[in-house]
């Protein structure tokens, strides 16, 4: 039983034994040493990987194994780069990270105690994927604590959204949490010398952030030019946030309020798609009824804004 | 003749709110509003020291500043609401036009009352009517100047719980109370 060579162990396909290949020769080699291994039909039915001791003497060395050492090698060196890439990438956030470190050192106070320098600070933080914000242990957690400021702002947001909710519907303005947070003299344990707490709404909104990550349905959404809290989880389409920006931006005759007949012209829908949405604003609480003699005005507790409640003739 | 507000009450923000006057169709909503009612009539009698709401006077029900008011069966739903809440009771169960508005729940009194009694080392021992409600030791208490109709109804749910006995006196500020 002689067992007839096929091509890729035939003496002749091998470049290693003769004498440094011209370049037709080099191009087929170079071209059967980058594609995949033949089917194994084509090999006897021999597994593809034939270990070298099972050949004759001659091919000891080299065998298929060596034939795909060329395609290795290639993607050896491709692996490579990528790693010297990744390396250098790495090495940059690392530098970029240490130096984030030196300035937050420097600048401590002012983050705990500005907002708006705060808000920079996690502007410049975002794209290296640093998060200063999860209150864990580690280097921000210890240094800057910022993640329990934040943490202990959004259970207190949840706290003043939650109390309202039987009042708006589980709407409400961010500038009204921080009135209420204000009013009540929320201190944190951040409070400077002069015992005084100081956050934007900015902050609010960024704690609104970490909480919805909790998936508890929190979550901002814009109305108008106002920015809204949301803490029910159900869907508020695109219908119902139609209606409550011509509310807030006092297209129906006064702020805060729509009527039907002021949303069909406005917004150019029909009487009952109109009648619908304000339907489902009512029964979600979120709006409250004003019956005047046969006209009916829908108000939302939580446009609605005590100084600027202009008569609505009925 | 309705009665005029005096300028040193203050109106909670609500009621500037027109949907306020207007009963809500949305049951969850509505218990939200009632419930304000009930607090406005509440704080308004007790503030003022008005003991009965008379149904066709009280002002309340009226702002004219946004132009809104309760219709008639609007109002009787407010009220039927606020005394089954038991903050009142119909002088005339039948008319329905007098309300008794209790500034404190009889309830609440009582343990007022028994509490007071216990910091203040009078158990064992006995006070009078007169001195519950206008004594030296009871400033600052829920129950001073407390009507004394409200103050025996109080005390009668303390001795139907045992923690305390009524003497009859001379006259009835001076019937006694002892305390266990």
């Amino acid at each position: 039983f002689s067992r007839p060579l096929s091509p890729f162990y035939h003496p002749s396909s091998y470049p290693y034994l003769r004498s440094p290949p011209s370049s037709f020769r080099f191009y087929f080699f170079m071209k059967w040493a980058l594609q995949s291994p033949p089917p194994a039909s084509r090999i006897f039915n021999h597994n593809i990987y034939i270990l070298p001791t099972q050949y004759p003497m001659s091919h000891r060395r080299r065998g298929v194994g060596a034939a795909r050492a060329g395609a290795k090698a290639y993607t050896k060196k491709a692996e490579e780069m990528n790693a010297v890439s990744l390396a250098r990438a790495m090495e940059t956030v690392e530098k970029l990270e240490v130096k984030l470190e030196g300035f937050a050192k420097t600048h401590k106070h002012e983050i705990q105690h500005d907002p708006a320098f705060r808000a920079k600070f996690l502007e410049m933080c975002a794209p290296l994927g640093v998060d200063p914000l999860s209150a864990e242990k580690g280097f921000w957690g210890n240094m800057l604590g910022i993640g329990e400021f934040y943490y202990e702002l959004s259970v207190k947001v949840a706290e003043v959204c939650l109390a309202s909710r039987s009042r708006n519907g589980g709407i409400i303005r961010v500038s009204e949490v921080k009135d209420i947070l204000t009013q009540r003299g929320t201190k944190f344990k951040f409070a400077d010398s002069k015992n005084k707490s100081s956050y934007s709404e900015e902050d609010i909104v960024t704690s609104v952030k970490k909480l919805s990550k909790l998936g508890s349905g929190f979550r901002t959404v814009e109305v108008g030019k106002s920015m809204m809290i949301v803490s029910v989880p159900e869907e508020l389409d695109d219908d119902h946030m139609k209606v409550m920006d011509l509310a807030e931006e006092n297209r129906c005759g006064a702020y805060g309020v729509v009527t039907v007949k002021g949303v069909t012209a406005e917004l150019g829908w029909d009487h009952d798609r109109a009648k619908r949405a304000l339907e489902l604003l009512l029964g979600k609480g979120m709006a409250w009824l004003d019956a005047v003699g046969a006209e009916k005005y829908y108000w939302f507790p939580s446009l609605w804004m005590q100084n600027s409640n202009e008569m609505v003739s009925s | 003749m309705t009665a005029t507000i005096p300028d040193s009450f203050k109106f909670p923000d609500f009621y500037n709110f027109p949907p306020f006057f207007t009963i809500q169709p949305v049951l969850a909503t509505r218990e939200k509003q009632l419930g304000q009612w009930r607090e406005l009539i509440l704080r308004y009698h007790t503030d003022l020291k008005i003991k009965t709401l008379v149904l066709h006077e009280c002002p309340l029900w009226k702002n004219p500043k946004i132009e809104r008011e309760l219709t008639g069966d609007e109002i009787r739903l407010v009220m039927d609401d606020f005394v089954t809440s038991g903050h009142g009771e119909w002088e005339d169960p039948q008319t329905r036009t007098r309300c008794r508005i209790l500034w404190r729940k009889p309830e609440q009194l009582a343990s007022d009352i028994y509490d007071w009694a216990v910091s203040n080392g009078y158990v064992n021992s006995v006070c009078t009517v007169f001195e519950l409600h206008s004594g030296e030791d009871v400033n600052g208490m829920s129950f001073q100047g407390a009507d004394e109709e409200l103050l025996r109804r109080a005390l009668g749910i303390l001795e139907s719980q045992g923690k305390c006995a009524l003497f009859r006196g001379d006259t009835s500020s001076e019937d006694g109370i002892k305390f266990f």
